[in-house]
């Protein structure tokens, strides 16, 4: 079996979507026989371990007593022989950031923590991990830069940094990516433009997927995952988003230029028999995508077979067979507006 | 297959725009029942994989078009010999009650059902 990869995850600012890019790459790598460990590095938002206590039934308490977490193991709160918390979730595993969802800390023990401390903790957390049962472990960072960020870093195969595409956010991860640079230039980083709302066509997309080398993708911008974050439906939900396939691009993209020698075969289909007219259409959820799509081609053939060449009056004198497609027509035409207003009442 | 026939058939289907139509839309048709059952369905079956292509999509989509065509053409032609005169006379109002269809059903699926 080969080393297991470690894969830092980072982001200039907050919100960008880095907690739940690790999460879908790694149901997606889980679905795929890969064997793969999320680590939930931010113990204070703790989004990770958010989603670990809904997944477990609301259950506060998420740890044993006789195992530690990674804020257990920053803060010194357990002893140090314990077994890291690992959790199954769907096809991966999870080590939370904290024993209890809400979890807080005394301001006191609070240290401002240096690069030893951090260097010791993380080695800690290493060897409490069963690495070998591992192919890939990613450390989901908190957002922006400080010492535990460029320790994990440091110690890490490669980093990825999730970034948005509006300008704030690009100034964000560059200094981020900038800083890291200056720690460790040795470590690749990769970046992902997520939530992409400027893809109008393949082109488009084609042309940013290749700007620079260390670019992986762009991943655009969805409101099926919008809409369904925290929704029961939502692993249903995203599975037909153009998110998960965007996801799995960068991710065989990631693995041709690091040569990881896993790529992932997700396959999707475009209801409308083409992404690049799908991801125009982005800010629609996907199945009002096509609902709308469908009810626009009733419309269309409706009022064509209905209206050609024919006096409107005559139609519902003489051609009921007219008349019934007219009246489809219109409710093809109110499914089309339909569709739209309803992804903007989301 | 016979090359005059193909021949023939691609003459028709070419010279007769609602023919060339229904082509046209019973790959997109038949394109949204392939994505229903591979999107929808945990495994799908071995026949989803026969799907992939643009004729089998087509073929499925004439298929299912064909369901309408011919009670649509026993109303209003009888029981009589069919003629590609006549089922050109009906293939819109075939296409339209067909797609109509196709979209409540689909619409019924991408609201209720969860995978």
């Amino acid at each position: 079996m080969a080393r297991t990869k470690y894969i830092n995850v980072v982001s200039g600012k907050g919100g960008t979507g880095k907690t739940l890019l690790c999460t879908i790459l790694a149901e997606l790598m889980g679905n795929q026989n890969l064997s793969v460990l999320v680590v939930d590095m931010d113990i204070f938002v703790r989004g990770l371990t958010a989603l670990l206590y809904f997944h477990r039934g609301e259950s506060i308490r998420l740890t044993n007593d006789n195992e530690s977490t990674v804020s257990d193991i920053f803060y010194r709160l357990k002893p140090s022989d314990l077994q890291l918390a690992i959790h199954k979730y769907r096809s991966f595993d999870i080590a939370p950031a904290v024993s209890r969802i809400n979890q807080l800390f005394e301001f006191e023990k609070e240290m401002i923590f240096d690069f030893e401390h951090n260097q010791r903790s993380f080695d800690r957390i290493l060897k409490s991990i069963p690495r070998e049962k591992y192919d890939y472990i990613f450390f989901d960072c908190r957002a922006g830069y400080d010492s535990l960020v460029s320790t994990i870093h440091e110690n890490s195969d490669m980093t990825i940094c999730v970034q948005e595409e509006d300008d704030i956010s690009e100034v964000t991860a560059n200094n981020l990516i900038q800083q890291l640079e200056r720690d460790s230039s040795r470590k690749t980083i990769y970046k992902i433009i997520n939530k992409a709302r400027n893809i109008r066509s393949y082109d488009d997309l084609e042309k940013k997927q290749r700007q620079g080398l260390t670019t992986l993708g762009y991943i655009p911008f969805d409101m099926d995952v919008m809409n369904s974050f925290g929704e029961k439906s939502f692993w249903d939900d995203i599975s037909r988003s153009l998110y998960k396939s965007a996801v799995a691009q960068c991710w065989n993209r990631l693995s041709a230029k690091a040569e990881l020698n896993d790529t992932l075969n997700f396959k999707r289909y475009s209801p409308l028999m083409s992404e690049k007219i799908e991801r125009s259409f982005g800010f629609l959820g996907s199945a009002d995508r096509l609902l709308g799509a469908m009810g626009l081609l009733v419309a269309i053939l409706g009022f064509v077979y209905s209206i050609f060449g024919e006096d409107i009056k005559l139609i519902f004198q003489n051609r009921p067979d007219k008349a019934i497609t007219l009246f489809m027509s219109l409710i093809g035409l109110f499914l089309f507006v339909f569709s739209f207003l309803r992804s903007r009442k989301h | 297959m016979d090359k005059d026939f193909i021949k023939t058939l691609v003459k028709l289907v070419v010279a007769t725009p609602a023919l060339l139509l229904s082509c046209l839309v019973s790959l997109f048709s038949g394109h949204i029942w392939f994505w229903i059952i591979y999107t929808y369905y945990d495994a799908p079956p071995k026949s989803a994989t026969y799907l992939k292509n643009n004729w089998a999509k087509t073929a499925l989509g004439l298929l299912w078009y064909g369901l309408f065509l011919l009670p649509i053409f026993i109303f209003k032609f009888g029981f009589s010999l069919p003629d590609d005169t006549n089922i050109t006379k009906i293939v819109g109002l075939t296409l339209i009650i067909g797609t109509f269809t196709q979209t409540i059903i689909t619409a019924l699926i991408v609201v209720f059902k969860k995978k």
